[in-house]
């Protein structure tokens, strides 16, 4: 393979790789505004210039193809003062009101300004003025000033979701983006543009003005809003859910997300969320019990089931929660089924169908799939679009796993809070059979919350004296003992059998 | 069903400007312009290539400017968003996006013109147009003067065009004559 000589070191490269693709992989930072990887490179905002030994004049990386004998400079003194250069000029007509932008602390044009800019600007016109709060569709919010003109955006709307909602309109310091007159977006993939966007131009209604960043804290976990399995971060605070951002994963979405899936927390900051365990009283009436408490009712409740020995679960519990809730089945001599929705929004790109999470380890754990309402001694519900109302209601359920109170049928004798997907940690299997980690998100949900594996497992040694209680990492591993799990990667870590994080 | 519960329409912030209704596109082409819209088409390889000729046909027919229910008209015509055919028209300074007076005289601003007294020529302009200023039509509609980039004729600065005619090495008196002699 040819070489190319950055900073120094020779590196390979492949022919049509450009400078900056061949240095982002080996670890070389370029900053750059304009240049995505999957988007054509477009070479508009200059920041990314370095220099060439040899040449008269710095390039721009993004665009600069390697070629053989080609020494790149990225931090000797002429690319040092090109993007220093460029910083000045994208600064002129920038309003610099950070104290009140949503992407403080996530800006590029911040971070790059901080490491090269000058403290005070030279220039001494007043800035342009430019439309602000420009709604584009339902969910986007557009500031011309804060604009540096990257064309990412229109870029993603014509490139990837090929949509063309937006456009590029007037010229120089008037450019500005701007958004079909039907004023929609027909892509569910819009938000990504937010995400996209190296400033705060673009920013979400959802969360804009809702929390500076520094004050979040953020987990790699999954979007459970379909069985894509998203890769995403959710930012927490105080026990909110505060955003959900896609995480770069190429085998699975890329670097994106569907606008459902990212809007879909709703019953996660729910005002009747189930913090606490409860048990009915003598008259029926509900009193808050400890974790202790309530598996002693739990275990008396469920020895007393007559109808049913059956468990229904949501069709996002993970396989931890699945593998106890086969062994709790077992011990009351039932089995254990799974309930997940189906949708009709299916498309070409990371949307499925199959709204159940974990549907495909259920069923590749033997687990019957139940559409229709049937008995079950225990009931596990997230998210009542997976367990509706008549299979919540009609199992005559005794015990119940649910997020929100609302969702206890009246039969329930014993309640446990069971933490919604941002707030469990477990093992998900995705459409496509692959097994990602679900991780519990700092700073979401009441908290406090003991995992649904632990409270089944525990209710399963009380029902039958010879089990013991196994956890996490004893549960992933009678998983992978299962002939349908045998060919089938785990994510490191978890693969080792060890316990990855307590859970919620 | 989706397991994905709906979530309460975020409510319209008040700080966000209301969202314009959208134009209703005209039909495009008019007859008059079928023939020829057709014949532009069949020269470029796709549709969106011939957009730039097709616009200013438009422009033409429906009295020198491009109202939103023409710009819609076209982009579904030529079959691309309306937005990219507004980027396309507020580049170019030859397309109007409001009503237009009955003449144009477009005035060069760049370096060489400029040197040469272009500044002065666009006040005799925007005062015989008896316009408040470049790009706004003046009250009796007459004129619309326009401030235009480099318009290729330095080495015959300054450089004006009425209705569309180079007139090169302009005097104040030229352009007050040029401007007299419109209807
Ligand atoms: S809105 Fe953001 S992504 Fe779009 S062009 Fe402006 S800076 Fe780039
Ligand atoms: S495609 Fe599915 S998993 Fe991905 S963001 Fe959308 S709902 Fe979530
Ligand atoms: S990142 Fe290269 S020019 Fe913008
Ligand atoms: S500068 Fe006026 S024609 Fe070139």
């Amino acid at each position: 393979m040819p070489t190319i000589k950055i900073n120094g070191r020779d590196l390979e490269y492949e022919p049509g790789e450009t400078v900056i693709q061949v240095a982002h992989r080996n670890g070389i930072d370029v900053a750059h505004y304009c240049y995505h990887p999957s988007m054509s490179p477009e070479g508009n905002c200059r920041i990314c210039m370095v220099e060439v030994e040899g040449w008269p004049k710095p390039v721009v990386s993004c665009k600069q193809l390697c070629g053989e004998n080609m020494a790149v400079q990225t931090e000797s003194e002429l690319a040092q003062s090109a993007r220093a250069g460029t910083m000045e000029m994208l600064l002129v007509n920038h309003p610099l009101d950070c104290p009140i932008c949503d992407q403080a602390g996530e800006c590029h044009l911040q971070e790059y300004s901080y490491e090269l800019g000058h403290g005070e600007s030279r220039s001494t016109t007043p800035k342009t003025h430019l439309p602000k709060n420009v709604p584009f569709g339902e969910e986007i919010v557009y500031d011309a000033e804060r604009c540096i003109k990257c064309t990412l955006c229109v870029r993603f709307c014509n490139e990837i979701t090929k949509t063309g909602e937006l456009a590029m309109a007037n010229r120089s310091d008037n450019e500005q983006v701007v958004m079909t007159s039907k004023g929609e977006f027909t892509t569910n993939y819009s938000m990504n543009i937010v995400d996209l966007c190296p400033v705060g131009a673009l920013t979400s209604r959802d969360f804009r003005f809702k929390s500076r960043l520094w004050f979040m804290d953020f987990t790699p976990s999954l979007c459970t809003g379909c069985a894509r399995g998203c890769n995403v971060t959710i930012g927490g605070r105080g026990g909110r859910f505060m955003r959900m951002e896609p995480r770069e994963n190429q085998d699975v979405n890329q670097w994106w997300m569907c606008d459902p899936g990212r809007l879909g927390y709703g019953h996660v900051n729910s005002e009747t969320r189930l913090a606490t365990p409860a048990v009915r009283d003598a008259n029926g009436q509900w009193q808050p019990a400890t974790f202790e408490q309530a598996i002693v009712a739990a275990s008396a409740a469920l020895k007393d089931a007559r109808e049913s020995h059956d468990v229904l679960l949501d069709g996002g519990a993970t396989l931890e929660e699945l593998e106890a809730a086969r062994a709790l089945a077992s011990a009351m001599g039932g089995q254990a089924r799974f309930a997940a929705a189906t949708g009709d929004d299916a498309d070409e790109f990371l949307i499925v169908n199959e709204k159940g999470a974990n549907a495909k380890g259920a069923e590749m754990l033997g687990l019957e799939r139940q559409a229709d309402a049937a008995p079950a001694a225990v009931l596990v519900v997230e998210r009542d679009g997976n367990v509706p109302a008549a299979l919540r209601d009609g199992a005559g359920a005794v015990v119940a796993f649910v997020t929100d109170a609302t969702n206890v049928p009246d039969s329930v004798r014993v309640a446990f809070p069971y933490g919604s997907w941002a707030e469990r940690s477990g093992l998900l299997v995705n459409v496509d059979g692959r097994v990602q980690e679900l991780r519990a998100a700092r700073q979401v949900g009441p908290g406090n919350l003991s995992p649904a594996f632990a409270l089944m497992e525990e209710l399963t040694g009380e029902l039958d004296g010879n089990h013991v209680p196994r956890d996490r990492g004893e549960l992933v591993a009678a998983v992978k003992n299962e002939k349908a799990f045998a060919e089938v990667a785990f994510p490191a870590g978890v693969a080792a059998g060890q316990t990855v994080g307590a859970g919620s | 069903m989706s397991a994905t519960p709906p979530r309460a329409p975020a409510a319209a912030p008040k700080d966000v400007e209301a969202r314009q209704p959208a134009p209703t596109p005209v039909a495009f082409p008019p007859a008059a312009l079928k023939d020829e819209c057709e014949a532009i088409l069949s020269r470029y390889p796709t549709r969106q290539a011939a957009l730039i000729p097709i616009l200013l046909l438009a422009q033409g027919h429906y009295d020198n400017w491009v109202s939103p229910e023409v710009e819609a008209g076209v982009a579904e015509y030529i079959g691309v968003s309306d937005s990219h055919v507004r980027g396309v028209l507020s580049f170019y300074s030859m397309f109007n996006l409001k009503p237009a007076g009955k003449h144009e005289v477009w005035v060069c601003r760049t370096l060489t013109c400029w040197l040469r007294g272009a500044a002065k020529l666009r006040d005799t302009a925007l005062e015989k147009a008896q316009a408040e200023r470049a790009g706004v039509v003046g009250e009796d509609g007459k004129f619309l003067v326009k401030n235009m980039e480099c318009l290729g004729l330095c080495e015959v600065a300054p450089a004006v065009f009425v209705d569309g005619v180079a007139h090169t090495n302009v005097t104040n008196e030229k352009l007050v004559e040029l401007m007299d002699a419109c209807e």
